[in-house]
C-alpha cells in the first residue's frame, strides 16, 4: 500500500489528539470518552495498515538481521497494541454509556475498573517512548507538510533499517 | 482484498489477545456482583425486559465515582498525560543520545 507521509501524519495527529481527550473522561464527559475511544480503535487499525510494510519486514527479520533499536521498537509496538486491547476491553466492561445505549449489559467485576486505570496509565509511558522513537520522522514530516520545508524524505533510523 | 485480509488479521489477533485477557480476569474470580451467566441462578428477564438492579442505580457500580456528564472543566487528565509522556520520551531520548555519544567517542579514539 503506497501512502504519502502526509496522510500518515494527519491520521497520527488526529489519533494523538483523540487519545489525549480520552485520557480525561471528566473533561470530555463520559459519553464522549466512550464513543471517541471506540472510534479510536478504527484509526488504530488504519494506522497499522499504513505501516504494514514495516511490520511485515521487521517481523521477518526480527531474529536474523536487525538492530537492537529496531527490536526494542518492535517489542514496544506490540506492548502498545496489547495494552490498547486491555484498555478497550476493560473500558467496554465498565461502560456506563455506550454499551447500555447499545442494549448490551455486562457483568460487573471490579477488576476491570482497576485494569482500565492501570492500562491507561501504562499506555502513557509506552506512548511517550513510541513518540520519542519516531520523533525525527514526526518533526521532519511536520516541517515538510506544514511549513513546506524541502529536504530529504523523512525516515527515522529505525524505519530506514526495515 | 489484501487490505480486507489485513484488517481481518488485526481483528483476529486482537480478539484472541482480548479473549485470553477476559478468561484471565474471569478466572481470577474477583467478581463482586452476580454473574449474568444463565446457569448461575439469575432470574430470567421477560422477553424484551430490561435489567434493573435493586437500589438507587448508583449502587450497581459501587466502585464507580461521581462523574460529571458535561465535562469541559480543567483538563487535568490531559495535562497529566502530556507530562507523563514527555517524561517517558525525555528519558528515552537522553539514554539514546548518551548511547550514540558513547559510540562516537569509542570510534574516534
Ligand atoms: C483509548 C482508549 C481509552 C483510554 C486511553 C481510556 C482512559 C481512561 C482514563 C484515564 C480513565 C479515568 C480513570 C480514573 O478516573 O482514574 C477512564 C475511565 C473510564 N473509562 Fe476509559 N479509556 C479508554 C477507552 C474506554 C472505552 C472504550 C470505554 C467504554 C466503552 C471506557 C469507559 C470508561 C469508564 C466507564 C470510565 C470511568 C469513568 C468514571 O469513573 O468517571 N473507556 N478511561
Amino acid at each position: 500500500m503506497s501512502t504519502s507521509n502526509r496522510t500518515k501524519l494527519l491520521l497520527d495527529i488526529g489519533t494523538f489528539l483523540a487519545f489525549l481527550v480520552t485520557m480525561d473522561p471528566h473533561f470530555s464527559g463520559l459519553a464522549i470518552h466512550e464513543w471517541l475511544s471506540i472510534a479510536l480503535a478504527g484509526t488504530i487499525v488504519v494506522h497499522l495498515l499504513l505501516n504494514w510494510e514495516w511490520i511485515v519486514n521487521v517481523t521477518k527479520r526480527l531474529f536474523i538481521k536487525t538492530t537492537n533499536g529496531t527490536r526494542f521498537n518492535y517489542v514496544l509496538n506490540w506492548l502498545l497494541f496489547i495494552d490498547g486491547i486491555l484498555i478497550m476491553l476493560s473500558g467496554i466492561m465498565i461502560s456506563e454509556s455506550a454499551m447500555p445505549a447499545l442494549g448490551i449489559l455486562l457483568p460487573v467485576n471490579s477488576a476491570w475498573r482497576s485494569l482500565h486505570d492501570v492500562s491507561a496509565n501504562l499506555a502513557l509511558i509506552i506512548m511517550g517512548l513510541h513518540l520519542a522513537m519516531h520523533w525525527n520522522w514526526i518533526v521532519t514530516t511536520f516541517k515538510r507538510v506544514f511549513l513546506g520545508s524541502p529536504g530529504k524524505p523523512a525516515v527515522t533510523g529505525i524505519e530506514q533499517e526495515a | 482484498m489484501k487490505t480486507l485480509f489485513r484488517v481481518l488479521l488485526i481483528l483476529v489477533v486482537a480478539t484472541l489477545i482480548g479473549g485470553v485477557m477476559y478468561i484471565g480476569v474471569d478466572a481470577s474470580g474477583s467478581s463482586n456482583a452476580p454473574s449474568f451467566g444463565d446457569d448461575e441462578g439469575r432470574p430470567q428477564l421477560p422477553a424484551g425486559g430490561e435489567f434493573r438492579p435493586d437500589g438507587d442505580g448508583d449502587a450497581f457500580r459501587p466502585e464507580g465515582r461521581d462523574h460529571d456528564e458535561g465535562g469541559l472543566g480543567f483538563p487535568g487528565g490531559v495535562i497529566k498525560a502530556l507530562v507523563l509522556m514527555s517524561i517517558a520520551g525525555g528519558i528515552y531520548s537522553v539514554i539514546a543520545w548518551a548511547g550514540k555519544k558513547a559510540k562516537r567517542t569509542v570510534t574516534t579514539t
